[in-house]
């Protein structure tokens, strides 16, 4: 190194050191208090300087916005999963109230009929290829001293009876299937008649043959348990008269009956475990 | 990899890094533990046998511009301590001949709170600058200074990495 390369070198480190300290001593003083050399130095640094503070918060404010996009796709994460939970317990929530009330809704009932009964536990349904409840299965059986042919109720009304009990568990026989036949009577003039299910698998229906041909019944009419021959209480609903065939001859008068509780969304019924005592409860 | 492309990529590291840490600071050093990520650099070049002194000093001026720039501070505040930095650690390097992580780190963490202590004065003139009290000041000085030094053997690594020539004494 020949020695006006020396001499630049050093002129240079000088610089290095000397213009940053000039610029931090202009930058350092009071605005008002700025001599002509400081205001000449910002004249010249100050479009150089604008440049490169313009790059400089471009560069950052796009890694700040992916900083920030990064932090969103976070807090996106955390609130998706907080909602599903949210959702999960609502769901759960809604359930219980549903339950609370069926529960509530059954210990009215129970409360009305003067008999004693068995809350149970739907726990099974046998289910149509049309989508509708054949049969249903109970989460009470022999253990708690069920036997075929107690009476089952929802607060709709009568479900059914017991068919079968095997341990834990027992099979209700509704008022739909074929096999099963009560004694009613129907409406305000309480004409008497007997109804078997049809065991239709597309809807929920039972015939209802009436005793007398000249009843005086019409569609619309409410159907109860008579009490007759003691097998179910007196006075439960079974259903609605939806269709009275026209029949101007024979011995009978025939319908149809809808039932009032709805197979589909059965979650609790109650069991009655005594004998029918006297009751006029639905 | 020729000196001054290898300086240019230095700063563009140091660059990244700072921007790094600004963006990621709450994660990745939590006050008063945040490392003055550039000074390593400005000490690994000061104390390389291979680096020129002129593109040693320049490309501390340039890593020390950028800190000014884009953190706000008075320009020429780190730019000025930067080349400070720089011409203590050649000094330091040039009167010491051992070598080492440990060298690295001690250098760092003494270069480190001096010169923090140095921007800290300079700030003291500003007008309306800030007013720490000494403790406060004394605990992040001392705090930064050891998390740059924690960091240190790792960026003089990376300055040997990126230019192997600084390590070669010149003939």
């Amino acid at each position: 190194m020949n020695y006006f390369q020396t001499i630049r070198d050093a002129a240079i480190l000088l610089a290095l050191v000397i213009i940053p300290a000039i610029f931090l001593r202009a930058n350092l003083r009071d605005p008002s208090e700025l001599s002509w050399l400081d205001r000449a130095l910002f004249q010249v640094s100050g479009p150089v300087q604008y440049v490169a503070e313009w790059a400089a918060d471009g560069v950052t404010s796009v890694i700040e916005d992916y900083a920030y996009l990064v932090d969103v796709k976070g807090d996106n994460d955390h609130l998706r999963a907080e909602n599903d939970r949210l959702r999960r317990e609502m769901r759960v929530l809604r359930d219980d109230t549903k339950r609370v009330h069926e529960l509530e809704s059954l210990l009215g009932l129970r409360e009305r009929l003067a008999t004693e009964t068995m809350t149970a536990r739907v726990i099974a349904k046998g289910i149509s290829p049309s989508f509708r409840v054949v049969r249903i299965a109970v989460d009470q059986g022999e253990h708690a001293g069920l036997h075929a042919g107690m009476p089952v109720v929802a607060n709709g009304g009568l479900v059914g009876q017991i068919r079968r009990v095997s341990g834990r568990f027992a099979d209700v026989l509704l008022t739909i299937d074929p096999e099963s036949r009560v004694d009613v009577v129907v409406g305000e003039g309480r004409a008497r008649g007997r109804i078997e299910g049809l065991g239709e698998r597309g809807r929920y229906r039972c015939r209802i043959q009436f005793d007398r041909a000249d009843d005086q019944v019409s569609v619309g009419d409410e159907v109860f348990t008579s009490g007759l021959g003691k097998k179910f209480p007196a006075s439960i609903l079974i259903g609605y008269v939806s269709k009275i065939n026209d029949q101007e001859f024979g011995l009978y008068q025939e319908g149809e009956v809808t039932p009032s509780v709805d197979f589909t969304r059965l979650d609790e019924v109650l069991i009655l475990t005594s004998g029918p005592k006297d009751s006029d409860a639905l | 990899m020729h000196g001054g492309r290898g300086s240019i990529i230095i700063v563009l590291v140091a660059f990244a890094m700072l921007l790094t840490q600004s963006v990621f600071s709450r994660v990745l050093a939590p006050y008063p533990f945040s490392p003055y990520l550039g000074l390593p650099f400005v000490f690994a070049l000061g104390t390389a046998p291979g680096v020129r002194i002129l593109r040693g000093a320049a490309t501390a001026f340039a890593i020390g511009y950028l800190y000014d720039l884009f953190t706000g501070n008075p320009l020429g505040l780190h730019t000025f301590v930067f080349v400070v930095g720089y011409f203590t650690a050649w000094l330091v390097g040039y009167l010491l001949s051992f070598r080492g992580i440990a060298f690295e780190m001690v250098l760092t963490f003494v270069l480190t709170a001096l010169l923090g202590g140095l921007v800290e004065v300079i700030r003291g003139f500003t007008p309306g600058g800030m007013a720490w009290s000494g403790v406060t000041m004394t605990i992040a000085l001392f705090a930064s200074a050891f998390a740059t030094a924690l960091v240190a053997p790792i960026l003089f690594a990376v300055v040997r990495w990126i230019d192997p020539e600084s390590e070669r004494a010149p003939t």
